[in-house]
């Protein structure tokens, strides 16, 4: 079994570090034959990370509306379902269309991981530069939590 | 969606993916004629300069690198060069070399990424990558190969692919030994046997008839190769910069539409860096089979349609992964891996190309190091008014096209410079207004 933890985001960007965040509370507690890796949504960059996976968990930011903080929880087919259309995936990811992008892709190459779940968070702040907000850093240890679990459902 | 009322029109599309970044267009058109064309940008840089007031002299690499994350390494490598300079160190040897070859590994990347999965759709009739994966999946397969080839070569060099960590001023943290770079000899020849192919596939792509007369600006470097590292900054008019000399050559204007500082040569006008001007300007100086390529490509010593980008970054790919095959060849490990690099007061500036051109650093440096000032200017900032003009110019040969149409070519025009607009989102709103003079501002052709 191939699972891989992949964090989106920069670090420069403010909420949009969240997922380098989680990375950095996951610490030592990943199984060690989960591969860990931080991009920057770029689609064909997520498309080799999640290759040949059977389960790939993002964890990334999301600007939905809803209060900062909130986390969301989105799978496969919601990916694929946002598709291309106008405007932010419905699941307002920061990467959203990257994200939709990679997936729709990826199914276009036959790249896919065989399960795919994205944990995101909802942003307050994305200025270049800013600090996490206090309800996104707030919300990291459950997200890292929340990595765990959805990595011993796969062994 | 589109919506008319008997006195303007406007096309507006949201969710325009394929650039690098966040940017919207605007082009208005008044009594039939083109009226205006403006490319909007939202652009960091400027809020980088201020992050670096203040900062060590040995920070630049690692906090620029976090502009861009599709071209880490030339905002590195400018930092390096630009901050060496300052404390008047020049870095050059295997340190150097080690360098270009990492920069090859960013163009390999850089390049493939755009031409295959960003630009190519638009000549095939492609919404998208994702319609061109379902038409021609070995074609992008292919590129997907050429794309991690470049990625791996900077994570063996550079510690990681985005954000490298291990190039600093001076030089290297780590040098990799030579059989390290030696077991990657292998990936790259098979790079640069899917990249002639990638070259051959975009030869044959329909272009359509446009050249531009922009002046022609890139680095040329000393040593006879290929400009990718320092030199001088020529153009095929007679510019011949040091470094420094740029600031006094270029003026950089705030206009109300667009974040980013237009840059324009004074008394010259606009110009063009990147893909076009480089290979325009130092044919003869890329490898021999890079050059044999290009004219199997059908391209001539120089290329003034911008169309025809996509074959010159084709090629550029090619000549990157040659040029990384021989400089892993001729390896030496750097022992030190860097150079020391005591600060002292003064400014200093550097440049390089990074794939969508020149990319030009200032620090000034106070006597303990801390940078007091700070000054980036970045490729598409300068192509800027270029890109405008050949905006204003295309929809004015095809101002009888339908809105759609000119639309996916005001698109794929944008797309020619691949423009950097670097940052969270990738977004590019485009919205054409046409409509009759006495509805607003008097008509006139353009200015």
């Amino acid at each position: 079994v191939r699972r891989v933890v992949i964090g989106l985001g920069t670090t420069a960007g403010g909420d949009d570090g969240v997922a380098a965040a989680v990375l950095e509370a996951l610490g030592g507690r990943v199984p060690a034959d989960v591969e860990v890796r931080h991009l920057d949504g770029e689609p064909t960059r997520l498309i080799e990370a999640w290759s040949g996976a059977d389960l790939a968990v993002l964890v990334d930011a999301a600007r939905t509306g809803a209060p900062p903080g909130t986390r969301h929880r989105l799978e496969l087919g919601d990916l694929l379902a946002a598709g291309r259309g106008a405007g932010p995936a419905p699941a307002g990811s920061t990467h959203g269309l990257g994200l939709a992008d990679a997936a729709a892709l990826g199914r276009a190459l036959g790249r896919l991981p065989r399960r795919l779940v994205v944990l995101a968070v909802e942003a307050a702040d994305l200025r270049p530069g800013a600090p996490l907000s206090p309800a996104v850093a707030a919300a990291v240890p459950a997200v890292a939590d929340g990595v765990l679990a959805e990595l011993a459902r796969e062994r | 969606v589109t919506h008319r009322t008997p006195a303007s029109r406007t096309l507006r599309v949201d969710a325009l993916t394929r650039v690098e970044g966040e940017g919207a267009m605007h082009v208005e058109i008044v009594d039939g004629r083109v009226h205006d064309v403006q490319l909007r940008i939202y652009e960091p840089p400027r809020f980088f300069e201020a992050f670096l007031r203040g900062r060590a002299h040995t920070e630049p690499p690692d906090i620029t690198a976090r502009i861009c994350g599709i071209c880490p390494v030339a905002y590195q490598m400018s930092a390096c060069l630009a901050v060496e300079d300052a404390c008047g160190v020049r870095v050059d040897g295997p340190i150097a070399e080690l360098r270009r070859l990492l920069f090859c590994g960013e163009w390999i990347e850089s390049h493939t990424l755009h031409v295959a999965f960003l630009h190519a759709p638009d000549f095939l009739g492609c919404a998208s990558a994702i319609e061109l994966a379902e038409r021609d999946r070995p074609a992008l397969e292919r590129a997907l190969r050429v794309k991690k080839a470049g990625n791996d070569l900077i994570e063996l060099v550079g510690g990681r692919a985005i954000h490298p960590v291990n190039p600093k001023v001076g030089g290297f943290h780590r040098a990799p030994r030579r059989d390290e770079l030696e077991a990657f000899a292998d990936r790259l020849r098979a790079a640069r046997d899917d990249a002639v192919a990638m070259a051959a596939w975009v030869a044959g792509f329909p272009f359509p008839d446009f050249e531009v007369d922009h002046e022609l600006v890139a680095l040329r470097q000393d040593d006879g190769r290929y400009p990718i590292l320092g030199g001088r900054l020529v153009s095929d008019r007679g510019l011949d910069l040091a470094p420094s000399g740029f600031e006094a050559a270029v003026a950089e204007e705030q206009v109300a539409h667009s974040t980013a500082l237009h840059a324009r040569l004074l008394e010259r006008g606009n110009y063009l860096v990147g893909p076009l001007a480089r290979y325009s300007l130092n044919f003869e100086r890329l490898t021999p089979l890079a050059r044999r390529v290009a004219v199997d490509a059908g391209l001539g010593p120089t290329c003034r349609n911008p169309f025809r980008s996509i074959v010159v970054r084709a090629v550029e790919v090619v000549h990157a992964c040659d040029e990384a095959l021989a400089l892993i060849d001729a390896y030496e490990r750097p022992d030190p891996p860097a150079v020391e690099v005591p600060p002292r007061a003064g400014t200093g500036c550097g440049w390089t190309e990074a794939p969508r051109g020149m990319l030009w650093h200032r620090y000034d440096l106070e006597a303990d190091g801390t940078i007091a000032a700070a000054r980036i200017v970045p490729p598409t900032s300068q192509n800027q008014p270029t890109i405008e003009h050949d905006l204003f110019h295309l929809v004015e040969h095809h101002i009888h096209d339908d809105d759609e149409t000119l639309r996916t070519l005001a698109e794929q025009a944008i797309r020619n410079y691949d423009p950097c607009i670097s940052c969270a989102t990738h977004f590019l709103d485009l919205t054409v207004e046409r409509r009759r003079g006495e509805d607003g501002p008097p008509a006139c052709a353009g200015s």
